[in-house]
């Protein structure tokens, strides 16, 4: 993880790939949230 | 037209095919020194003889074969395309040898699940599988998720212009930085990444599930390789329910959702170019199917009553359809349920969603949501030129890391390849039909898990399965990994050796060049 460096294209490194991770981990919570307000409407719209 | 291959380029074939040997006996050489260290002494000599067998195979291209004659993109295609086929023939020896196998078709079948990251599994007894073996299995999703061939021409070999042919034939089209072997590099740096990150999550999930830290950690190294590699194995035959927890499978979901993500916008990501994730066409393609596909599955278990409580509705409809339509297959309930209690509607979305899959150039398979936004692009663009008056000058675009126009060569490759996943969905359904056991919806289930490299089955898939349609499921795995093209080009490479005519026989007959291209 330390020697992640791809020089000459923008400088990704240690901390852009957790920024990088950290961001799949903000766009699942949210996907996760509809998901749930989903499941009350069909749940709501169904029973 | 085809060019009629000579003995120089089959040279060239068989010294790539045995670089790739070479490279299979490493991913076979990691858990041999597990085997060693645990005592596992049965499971280390089923892995340690097919290693030094696939280390003989690749010298012996390297000392017979050598060849300082150009790769071609013909021969590019050729060695991906033979190389997903006999690198999964050599895979499948340690786990032919382990015992757990019937017979040799079953251990075939089983590497080339892995490898392909489908994750249909036809093993006995998995859950007293030994670890090495097991460890293996799962390596063969991190080798196959990255590009086999590339893994191991950019990590074993210096590299160099000439696998630009095969990093396209292995399925991926985008090079996120100008050089191949950068890009593969890179490809695995973001794959470690994800490694480290992943298994020490899922191993603090297992800690707080009550594992001690050895049985955590061994499983949350597996459960990362199938999740992130889209793959499906899992360590244990319940899959993910065997776990109850709901920390590990929100990690699992993050997982699976990273690995379906192409890795081209991984590295958007990495460079802080976040508003790349609004713009994408992949992107928007993929949350446009992910959410309709989720509604209709969470009603549809609704409507069936197969859920009373939201909960349960939620964490199950949401984990499954997720982990169907990143490809990946692992399972919260029995397979089995998935048309006996999930009603209609549920299962039918689960098909489209594995039938469309995530992102070109991730792990994931299926038709790749770049070709949904396409064909959908070129529809519209149907329906607006028909709507416009005929002077009128219309220009489509869509973004992908920058903005492109949408041209027609482009439209045309994505709608044929959609095109191509659509009939080998639906051969599968058929061939399925013939043996008149399962009706439509299961066969088609499982034709569309396998040629999607997903993984979730209804039942169709064991160890008893019929011998013609375990075939079946091989050879759809392996086109739906290679995207078809580059095994068509196998095709017509085989042909070309049957039905060309040599250069000499061309000569004897007083032909004139070009002596060897045919119609």
């Amino acid at each position: 993880l330390l020697v992640f460096e791809v020089r000459g294209d923008g400088g990704v490194g240690p901390r852009s790939g957790l920024i990088g991770i950290g961001m799949v981990v903000l766009v699942t919570a949210g996907i996760a949230a509809v998901g749930f307000g989903l499941a009350v409407v069909m749940w709501l719209l169904a029973t | 037209m085809f060019l009629r291959p000579d003995g120089r380029d089959l040279r060239i074939v068989g010294y790539y095919l045995g670089k790739v040997a070479t490279g299979l006996s490493l991913l076979m050489a990691v858990p041999a020194v597990l085997a060693l260290v645990l005592g596992e002494w049965n499971a280390a000599s089923a892995l340690l003889a097919p290693a030094a067998f696939c280390v003989l195979l690749g010298r012996l291209a390297e000392v017979h074969l050598a060849t300082r004659a150009s790769l071609t993109w013909g021969h590019g295609t050729v060695v991906v395309a033979l190389a997903w086929l006999l690198g999964s023939a050599l895979a499948a020896i340690p786990l032919m040898l382990s015992g757990h196998f019937d017979t040799l078709l079953d251990a075939w079948f089983e590497a080339m699940s892995g490898l392909t990251t489908s994750g249909l599994s036809v093993i006995n007894d998995l859950d007293h599988l030994p670890y090495s073996i097991n460890l293996y299995r799962h390596l063969t999703h991190f080798a196959g998720g990255q590009g086999i061939v590339i893994v191991v021409l950019a990590l074993v070999t210096a590299g160099g212009g000439a696998i630009g042919a095969l990093y396209v034939a292995e399925g991926r089209e985008e090079r996120i930085v100008p050089s191949v072997v950068r890009t593969a590099r890179f490809i695995f740096l973001i794959a470690s990444g994800y490694l480290v990150v992943g298994t020490l999550a899922l191993t603090v999930s297992l800690r707080g599930s009550g594992f001690t830290t050895w049985r955590a950690s061994w499983h949350a190294i597996n459960l990362f390789m199938a999740a992130f590699d889209t793959g499906g194995f899992a360590p244990g035959s319940q899959s993910i329910a065997y776990y109850h927890s709901g920390i590990v499978e929100a990690v699992i979901l993050v997982l699976m959702l990273a690995g379906t993500l192409s890795f081209g916008l991984h590295y958007q990501l990495w460079l802080g170019r976040y508003d790349e994730l609004g713009r994408n066409i992949e992107v928007r393609s993929l949350a446009v199917t992910l959410f309709t596909f989720l509604t209709v599955a969470l009603y549809g278990l609704a409507a069936a009553g197969t859920y009373t409580e939201v909960g349960p509705l939620f964490r199950k409809g949401f984990f499954t359809l997720i982990s169907a339509h990143t490809g990946t297959g692992f399972a919260v309930t029995n397979g089995g349920l998935f048309v006996s209690d999930w009603g209609v509607l549920a299962p039918a979305a689960l098909v489209v969603a594995m039938a469309l899959g995530g992102m070109a150039g991730s792990t994931a398979g299926g038709i790749k949501a770049v070709r949904v936004g396409l064909t959908l692009k070129g529809l519209i663009q149907d329906v607006r030129r028909l709507l416009l008056p005929e002077s009128a000058l219309q220009v489509t675009t869509y973004h992908s890391g920058q903005r492109r126009i949408l041209r027609g060569p482009t439209l045309r490759a994505a709608t044929a390849v959609l095109m191509l996943y659509v009939v080998t969905y639906l051969l599968g359904a058929g061939i399925g039909l013939l043996y008149g056991e399962w009706d439509v919806t299961r066969t088609l289930f499982e034709s569309v898990s396998a040629a999607a490299n997903v993984g979730l089955s209804v039942g169709i898939v064991d160890p008893g399965m019929p011998t013609g349609l375990q075939i079946t499921y091989l050879l759809q795995m392996w086109l739906g990994r290679l995207e078809f093209m580059a095994a068509f080009a196998l095709l017509g490479y085989l042909l070309s050796i049957v039905r060309v005519p040599s250069a000499a026989e061309r000569r004897a007959r007083g032909q004139q060049p070009p002596w060897s291209e045919v119609e």
